[in-house]
């Protein structure tokens, strides 16, 4: 029995993905739209993208919004690394629940997130700004970075480990010879991943950013309040690639390890 | 037939319990016990002692499960036993991390270090030795030159096909000079014909070199071809140490005899003047040693050992046997026999020299014969 032979696979597949895509499609054909009114077609122009470069409370909100996904990244990362390395050393009693809470900030609700930060640092003391976003976005990014490190950890062999220890090196240097550059890849990959996810994140930010802490998803909900312009559509086209880039990337990472890796 | 002088206790013969006097590695009373909960511990390692000399080539032969792996990875140091101790050259090394060991592992499927080119791995051991740049650098050479690898130094393990991946272990372990060479298990991945070449090769490399190897198999014919000697475990515990030839000719324990090629065993009670009687014969016994009289023992006799005579002529020390079955192999022929009064049928191999060499026809009477050192009697 092969799926491709039930009659009108063909014709559900192109609506799936045109259900799916178009309006990003749509999006993306707009922001080169000369109308300013942003439904009606007049002419190619690349206009508005200049526009946005000369903004400066884009520019601004893009510095931002790079400064927590970085600083989010790295140390949702580091944490999520040695999460993985402390699970996959042994097994001990409340692994799977430890699994559990480690995976808890993807099930849930944003909204829960957002509301719970917020509390917490308004009872802590601890004023609105960056630090706040950025303190918010490490939390949502450990399970992301985790996944690709846990999954490269256990595509290891953990024969490689006794190796360099029956080759005369100690905990650190084994750690840094051979289980560190194994492990890159997939440390990358969950960078990656943390990196867009902290970009794309506006709900917890949108509770948790003080003034002056603007990022582009803020900025652009802020815009459209006013009415869609072109402009917004520019700026979303441009993060749609940058988001696409690191995507790819982290993908492209994952498979070129595992062709490396398998021996 | 012609081996009277080995009716007499073998004294010059090397015998299991004479352990070499200076030892390389000592294992003294090792257990291993593995804990988990809701289940029975199981002893990997009962009460295991056993002294490698240096230059041995000792070989661990048992089923899976017999704990082999277990005390390889405990003389490694990625196991520490439940007691006992591990010495090398008289230092008790049993707290010892690997890497403090001067005792390097071959593992079963290599473990190469995927991101690293063969002489990457091969360097791997010697990073820590205090060896110059340019040292190192030959040493790796000498190596890859040793196992048959030079100018491989570029290739990546992915690119090496199985037989090579195997040298290049085997390189990188031999790299450091290490005391000891542990190697487990390492010809399994390979097919027949390789597996062959490696056995000569591998015992080419521990005379070469003048390492000792501690090599685990659950092979019997790598054990019989490539060592000094061989210890027998199974369930934990070491049943029978001794050389190639003792293990085959002499095994103490039945699992020993069955374990270790073809054997037939039958019953026999032990009667005065070193005669065991089995059915009607009386056959003389080159050793019954801590067995006594008016015993009833296993005894173990090898297919070929197994004498056949044409004809009935009856003499004390053989059996009538009809033949039931022959089987015709090109150098020896094997006779399956029903033997007058035993009750399991018995194996007799007789090899095909010349045209001189007798042959029986299926049915035929046959006296069966065993010379008194190819009777090995069985503890248990």
């Amino acid at each position: 029995m092969d799926i491709r032979r039930f009659p009108g696979t063909r014709f559900a597949t192109w609506v799936f993905f045109l259900y799916l895509y178009l309006p990003i499609v749509i999006l993306i054909a707009l922001s080169f739209n000369e109308n300013r009114s942003a439904t009606i077609w007049t002419g190619f122009t690349t206009d508005w993208y200049v526009q946005v470069m000369n903004n400066g409370d884009i520019l601004n909100a893009a510095k931002n919004s790079l400064i927590v996904a970085l600083w989010a990244t790295v140390i949702a990362t580091c944490a999520a690394t040695f999460a993985a390395l402390g699970m996959a050393r042994r097994r001990f009693k409340g692994q799977t629940a430890v699994s559990g809470v480690l995976a808890m900030p993807l099930v849930v609700p944003e909204i829960v997130t957002a509301v719970a930060s917020l509390l917490f640092f308004i009872l802590v003391g601890f004023d609105l700004g960056l630090l706040t976003v950025v303190v918010a976005h490490t939390v949502f990014c450990i399970p992301f970075a985790y996944l690709p490190i846990r999954a490269r950890i256990e595509g290891m062999d953990p024969r490689l480990g006794e190796a360099a220890a029956d080759l005369y090196a100690d905990e650190m240097r084994t750690f840094l010879r051979v289980t560190l550059p194994l492990l890159w890849p997939g440390i990358l990959a969950g960078a990656m991943l943390a990196f867009i996810i902290s970009l794309d994140d506006f709900v917890i930010t949108y509770f948790v950013a003080g003034a002056g802490a603007t990022t582009l998803p803020v900025y652009i909900f802020g815009a459209i309040r006013i009415g869609i312009s072109p402009e917004v559509n520019a700026i979303s086209s441009l993060m749609l690639i940058v988001s696409l880039l690191f995507v790819s990337l982290s993908t492209l990472l994952t498979w070129w390890a595992g062709r490396r890796g398998a021996a | 037939m012609m081996e009277a002088s080995t009716l007499a206790p073998a004294a010059d013969a090397p015998t299991s319990a004479a352990a070499p006097k200076d030892a390389r590695i000592v294992i003294e009373n090792a257990v291993k016990v593995y804990a988990s909960a809701g289940e029975a511990p199981v002893r990997a390692l009962d009460d295991v002692s056993i002294r490698i000399a240096p230059n041995e080539f000792f070989t661990l032969l048992g089923p899976s499960g017999c704990g082999k792996t277990t005390l390889l990875r405990t003389i490694a140091g990625f196991e520490q036993p439940t007691s006992g101790r591990v010495v090398l050259d008289g230092v008790d090394i049993t707290g010892q991390p690997p890497f403090r060991r001067p005792i390097n592992t071959v593992f079963q499927n290599y473990a190469l270090f995927p991101h690293m080119t063969v002489a990457h791995n091969v360097a791997f051991g010697l990073e820590k030795s205090g060896l110059g740049k340019d040292e190192i650098a030959a040493r790796v050479d000498e190596m890859l030159a040793l196992v048959h690898l030079s100018g491989m130094h570029r290739r990546m393990p992915a690119q090496l096909s199985g037989g090579q991946q195997q040298r290049v272990a085997l390189a990188r372990a031999l790299a450091p000079h290490p005391k000891v060479l542990l190697l487990d298990e390492p010809l399994s991945a390979l097919d027949l014909k390789l597996r062959k070449g490696m056995q000569i090769e591998l015992k080419r490399l521990q005379r070469d070199t003048g390492i000792t190897f501690v090599f685990v198999t659950h092979d019997q014919e790598e054990a019989l071809t490539m060592s000094d000697r061989i210890a027998v475990m199974k369930d934990g515990k070491v049943l029978q140490i001794g050389p190639p030839q003792e293990i085959y000719q002499r095994p103490q324990v039945r699992f020993v005899a069955d374990f270790i090629g073809e054997t037939n065993f039958l019953k026999g009670r032990l009667e005065p003047g070193g005669v065991a009687r089995i059915g009607e014969a009386a056959v003389p016994l080159a050793s019954a040693q801590g067995h006594a009289e008016g015993e009833t023992v296993t005894l173990a006799v090898r297919p070929e050992r197994v004498f056949l005579h044409p004809g009935e002529a009856a003499s004390p020390d053989t059996l009538g046997a009809t033949v039931e079955n022959i089987i015709y192999f090109g150098t020896d022929t094997t006779y399956h026999l029903r033997v007058d009064g035993l009750p399991d049928p018995l194996v007799a191999r007789v090899q095909n020299r010349d045209q001189s060499s007798p042959t029986f026809g299926q049915g035929a009477r046959v006296r069966v014969g065993f010379p008194p050192d190819g009777l090995s009697v069985l503890r248990d």
